[in-house]
Formats: structure tokens, sequence, C-alpha cells
């Protein structure tokens, strides 16, 4: 298994979001995590990227037991769902910033390609408020697979964009996880969403993250 | 033992060394509480106490009251009407901030003497009868005059960002204007008109010029008087203890009131101001022209013409230093207090455990500690670290027993742990705005936590520190009681000069450091009014 989850306990406030929750996903695997707001989704996302303390349990990747890693030494990838690009940087300088550690031509090398792969090129000095939805979104993504995550979680990404953008952006970032070859979990409340891209849809149940067997039921 | 790893880091060290040294201070205040009880404390107990506290309390009912008057109706005239010259009378309610208390005390005390421009005009037009400035009751009205932009600042930044819909939908429910105020705007407002009053309170309670030149005896007064005139630091620790029970009382009165009581801003149309009819508009120049002219043009033209007057007694090299010492001791301070700041608030902002928010609130305590106390118990701190580091001075040859308690870096981390509290809410205020998903997202893109701090947060903060900086530096120049009391022997700030000249009797001489004082603090406050809509887009 690539990513395994076992046994997480969660709870906010004295309000019980997950218990002996567990969950696998293969490498490049595409997995959807569906449900209403306030079930736990979103939650479940900042625990894998540490931004959120599970109270007990484990996450391997790769089988390398992350739990008590800080965020910033995961290798995790995040899409927010208002995708929090920094506004006082260019599309340039946001992609740039997570892979500042790399040597200067590899730092460049991994610019274009992502440019390139989101089809971002021409837009490259722009600044997020001179952005559409669909761009920012794309900038957003280039900004965290440039990192080459491990694991890459976006939350809500089709939830700020227009219905007929929707249909262009589902295929184009399915196409980006499969030419790259990405393990990726995304939430969505959209069943329409999750049924375009994942290759498999959870949902959380009972506390638990359960696999649904048939969607359209 | 992991996991408490990762709760090591650089914000919370800053926090927890500033916490430790909070706690070593309120240790000092109850060891002189518990210490025995010596004769002064005795007399004053006896004969003085209750005086002490009706005075304090009625000098803060006044000035609440006054303060709240003021500042809430300037802030309701200014977003709910439409005349001329509105917008600037929104910026230009908020200068008497730049005007320190003692300066207006000063000033009016000498303008109502028997030999002042208002009594020489009273008598010549046949009254004879003085007007008594320099009672508790005049002294509530020179901290209204000068305090209640804190209310005013508070109660239109709440108003503007309350949706005109509540307002269109209380009148389509046919409510009177009396049950739109009564029913609406009140309840909807209380928030901030009790945040901004406390403030006004708090402010009150630290002065000292005032009280002294007034000779209005409250507690802060009562502090000095123990400790310099009857040289007992134990009787000063006691009222220093009462004080403070005091001041924390009105602090829990005003978090009562606040309980359970969320106040959800509705993302609505925002006010369409009503035109005022020319009686309307004659009223509103009335109630916005009182505390601008008693809080800044009478002091303010007063300064600039007895600074003409004296300049050539005043202006000299002394005042160049006194002018150097200010800024730089106030940029020093600011500077070190907005640091220690971001990494507090940083801590807080993603704190979940509950000791630790606990131990934030303790940290951010120091604004409502009264200037005299704060310099007691910082006195009595640094007293004891000379003794603990003799053995140093000794083996650096230096014949000094006091090295820290005599130089300015006593009076630095005072002023630190006074206004930390206001580059705390300022900063935590931007980042509630921005939200953590930027911090966040740095985070999930490797970057550590300074590293985020500097790249990420600080550039989106810019305009907040930069308000922040500002709030904390006028405060630092202001300062009143603190730099009398910790400032090293022959250092001389803007403030302390005003009020040396002041104590002896040489009013007139106060004015060109006085004017000094309100010009430093009133290009601030220009600069940031006018830089408000400059935000992160």
């Amino acid at each position: 298994m690539y990513l395994e989850i076992k046994d997480l306990d969660f709870s906010f406030h004295d309000q019980r979001v997950l218990k002996d929750a567990s969950f696998q996903m293969d490498k490049g695997e595409i997995v959807a995590l569906l449900g209403p707001s306030g079930s736990g989704k979103s939650t479940f996302l900042r625990i894998l990227s540490g931004l959120a303390k599970c109270q007990e349990g484990q996450i391997f990747i790769h089988e390398e037991d992350i739990t008590s890693l800080p965020p910033e030494k995961r290798n995790v990838g995040m899409v927010f769902q208002d995708y929090a690009l920094f506004p006082h940087m260019n599309v340039k300088d946001n992609i740039l910033f997570g892979i500042e550690h790399l040597p200067r031509q590899d730092r460049y090398d991994k610019l274009h390609e992502m440019l390139k792969l989101t089809n971002l090129v021409d837009k490259c000095n722009k600044y997020p408020h001179q952005l559409s939805g669909g761009e920012k979104q794309r900038v957003a993504l280039a900004r965290s697979l440039a990192q080459n995550p491990d694991l890459l979680l976006l939350d809500e990404p089709f939830s700020n964009l227009d219905t007929e953008l929707k249909a262009g952006i589902r295929e184009e970032l399915k196409t980006i996880f499969q030419t790259l070859h990405t393990t990726c979990l995304f939430v969505t409340h959209d069943i329409e969403d999750a049924m375009a891209i994942a290759d498999s849809v959870y949902t959380i149940q009972d506390h638990k993250i359960k696999k649904v067997k048939n969607v359209y039921r | 033992m992991k996991r408490f790893r990762h709760h090591i880091h650089s914000f919370s060290i800053v926090s927890f060394l500033v916490f430790v040294l909070v706690a070593i201070i309120f240790y000092q205040l109850l060891i002189g509480l518990t210490a025995e009880a010596s004769e002064a404390w005795i007399h004053i107990k006896e004969h003085l106490l209750f005086d002490y506290i009706s005075n304090s309390l009625l000098l803060i009912t006044f000035t609440a009251l006054f303060s709240a008057v003021f500042g809430f109706v300037g802030a309701y005239l200014v977003t709910f009407y439409e005349f001329p010259f509105r917008k600037n009378f929104s910026w230009m309610l908020i200068l008497p901030l730049a005007v320190p208390s003692y300066i207006a005390a000063y000033i009016y005390g000498d303008m109502f003497s028997y030999t002042g421009v208002v009594s020489r005009f009273l008598r010549s037009i046949g009254i004879a009868s003085q007007i008594d400035v320099m009672s508790l009751f005049g002294a509530s009205l020179v901290f209204a005059f000068t305090l209640y932009p804190y209310v005013f600042m508070t109660v239109k930044s709440s108003l503007s960002k309350q949706s005109n819909e509540l307002y269109e939908s209380a009148k389509l429910l046919k409510a009177s204007k009396v049950r739109v105020w009564t029913r609406v705007l009140l309840p909807l407002t209380r928030p901030a008109l009790v945040a901004g009053t406390l403030l006004v309170i708090l402010e009150t309670l630290n002065d000292y010029g005032v009280v002294a030149y007034f000779n209005v005896r409250v507690f802060s007064f009562a502090i000095f008087d123990a400790w310099f005139r009857l040289g007992d630091v134990l009787a000063a620790i006691r009222l220093s203890g009462v004080m403070l029970l005091i001041v924390f009382g009105i602090v829990a009165f005003e978090r009562f009131l606040r309980r359970n009581k969320v106040y959800y801003t509705l993302q609505g149309r925002k006010h369409v101001r009503e035109e005022l009819s020319n009686k309307g508009k004659i009223l509103a120049y009335i109630a916005l022209a009182i505390p601008f002219l008693f809080g800044f043009l009478i002091p303010i033209g007063y300064l600039i013409y007895y600074a003409f007057v004296t300049f050539e007694k005043t202006l000299n090299i002394d005042l160049l230093f006194v002018t150097v010492n200010t800024l730089s001791i106030s940029v020093l301070a600011t500077l070190i207090t907005l640091f220690v700041a971001l990494f507090v608030v940083n801590l807080d902002r993603f704190a979940k455990n509950k000791v630790l928010k606990r131990m934030i609130q303790f940290i951010t305590l120091g604004y409502a500690i009264p200037g005299a106390v704060l310099a007691v118990l910082v006195t009595l701190f640094f007293l004891g670290v000379d003794r603990q580091f003799r053995w140093l001075y000794e083996w650096f040859h230096t014949d000094k027993n006091l090295v820290l308690s005599s130089s300015l870096v006593m009076l630095a981390f005072a002023y630190v742990l006074r206004f930390l509290t206001l580059a705390f809410s300022n900063i935590e205020s931007t980042y509630q705005k921005i939200g953590p998903s930027y911090t966040e997202a740095s985070y999930t893109l490797g970057h550590g936590k300074l590293k985020t701090l500097w790249k990420v947060d600080v550039p989106m903060l810019k305009e907040g520190l930069i308000f922040a900086f500002v709030i904390v530096f006028i405060d630092v120049v202001k300062e009143l009681p603190l730099t009398l009391i910790l400032r090293p022997t022959n250092y001389d700030t803007m403030a302390t000069k005003a009020y040396q000249y002041a104590s002896d009797e040489m009013l007139h001489e106060a004015s060109l450091p006085g004017l000094l004082l309100v010009l430093v603090s009133g290009i601030m406050i220009y600069f940031i009014t006018h830089r408000k809509n400059r935000r992160v887009k």
C-alpha cells in the first residue's frame, strides 16, 4: 500500500469527527472523498497534510510513519479551496516558492515544466488578482505539483468554478494527474466531480471512511 | 516525546520566555503583598484608601460616560449621514489621540486659572466667578476630550461593517427611529462601545500627569506618593495590588457583558448615508466640533502660540537631545514589541491547547496594568537581577552595583510589556482578516515557521504591521508614568520634559516639547488614517 491510515481518531471541540478510521491508497490512484458539508472531509485532508493533529492513529506513506511530522516535512501537497495564492507574488514566484531549495537550473526547469503542463506560460508574470478562477486553480495546482509531492490533496477543487468551466477543468486535471502519475485525494460534495476524475470514491460514515460501491445508488 | 518536540519552535520559545518574565513580575507583587504591613500602609488603609477607591471609581465613571457619548455620537454621524466635510471629520476626530491628556490638563489648567485667558475674559464681561477645572470633574472632561477617539474608532469600525439591510428591515417592520436605536443599533454596537470605553478606562487609570497636576487623589497618584514622598515601596505595592483588583474587576465585567454573545456581521449592502436637513447639519457640526475643538484645536493653538512666545528660552541643544532620545527609544521599543507580538500571535493562531491559550492571555495582560504599578514591579525585578549579577559586574571591574536597573534596558522592557497587548491585538486582527490558508499553504510547500513568517506572513501583514507600529509608537512617545520612574538619571523624553516644566510652574515653557510630542503623534495619525484604504488585494 502506498498510503495507509490506521485507526485514526479525531475530535474537535468535543465533537467526534473520526473514530478508528482506516484507509488505503495505491500509488497513482485518484480517490474522491464524497460527502456533505460538515461531514469532516476537509478535516481529514488537514490531518493528512499535518495541519491538524489526530489524537490517535498512524499515517504511513511508502511505509514511513509520518504521523508526528510537521507539514513542511511531509512532502504532501495541498490545493486549498480558496487556492491560497500569495497575493504579493506573481504566478512565477508562487510556483517557485515551494522549490526554493533546488539548484537554480533545476528550479527554473521545473517552473517551465509546470507552466507548460498547466498551460500558464503566458500568465507567468501576472498577479493572482489578474487571473480568472480557472487560472488561479491551475497556478495552485502547479505550485503544489512542482515539489513532486508524495501525495496531492485537493479541497473542493471545483467549488469556486463556473459550471461551464468545470467540465473542461475536470478533464485537464485528470490528464495532468495521469501524466505525472500523481497519487491524489480530493474532497467534494458533488457526485459528478467524483465520477469524472476519481478511480474510486469514499465517504465518511459513522466517523469511518467507507468505500462507496455503487456511486449512483 | 516526538510529538512534544514539534511544539518547541521559535514561536513557543519566545512566548515562553515572555511568560516567565511576566510571571516573575507578578511574583514580585505577591511577595510584596504578603510582606508585613508597614506603618505607612496602615495609615493609608485607615485614612486614605477609601478616598483613593471612590475617587478612582468616580473619575473612570465620568470619563467613560463622556467619552462614550463623544465617540459614539461622532461615529454614528459620520457613518449614517451625509454632510459637507463628513470625510474630513472622520479622520479629524481621531486627532485628539495625539494630544497627551497631561498636556491638555496643563493647557486647560492655565487657561482657566485666575490669570488665564478664560478667567480674564469672564472678568472683562463682568463675570467675577472663576471656573475650577482642576477638579475630579474637570479631570474627567480632560480625559474624555483626549481619549474619546478610542471609542470613536472602535464604534465606527463596527458600524461600517454592519449591513444596511438590518436597518432597512427594521424600518420596514415599522420600527420608529428610537426603536431602531434601542433595539438594533445600540445592541449591535454594544461590544465595540464597551471595548472602546474599556480602553479609555485603562488609559485613565494609567495616567499620572493629569491627576498629579489637578491634585486628584486616585490610585496612580497614591502609588507615586507612597513610593517617592513616603519612601515606602511596600505600601506602593499594596496600593498596586488593590488597584489591579479594580482593573481586573472592570476587565472581568466587560467580559461578563460579552458572555455567550456572538454578533454576526451580515455581508450585505453598506450604509446608504442619509442627507441631513439644514437644522440637522447645524446640530451635527456642533456635536462633532465640540470634541475636536476641546480635544485638538484649542490645545494645538495654545501650544503653537506659547511655543512661539517661549522658543528663545526652550529651543536649545537640550531639546535636540530630548527629541533624539524620544524617537530612538520609542522606535526601538516599538520594534521589539512588534517582533515579540508577531511570535506570540503565531503561537496563539494555531494553539489548540487550553493551557497554552491561558498562557498567552497572561502574557498580554500588560495593558491592563497601570503604568505606576508596572513601574514598581519592573524596578523590583531589575533590582533583583542586578543583585544576582553583582559577581559579573565585579568581574568586569565596574564599581556600579546597579547596571541594568539604571539603564534604558529597564525602560524598554517595561514599554514592551505594557504595549505588547496593543501590538498583539492589532496583528491578531490582521491575521484574522487574511485567514490561515496562506500560512498553511507555505507549510505544505515545505517551508518552516520562520521562513513562512518572513516570506509570506510579513508581506501580507504589512498594512496591519504599519498600523500596529504607529499605534504602539504613539503610546510609547506619550507614556509618562513609566518613563518618569524608569528612565535613567538625566535622561529626558518629550513627555518628561513637558512634565518637568509644568511641575516647575513653567507652563508656557512646556509648550515646545508638548508641541513636538503632539506633532509627532499627529503626523503618525494622519499617515495611518490616509493609508487605511491601501489593503493587500
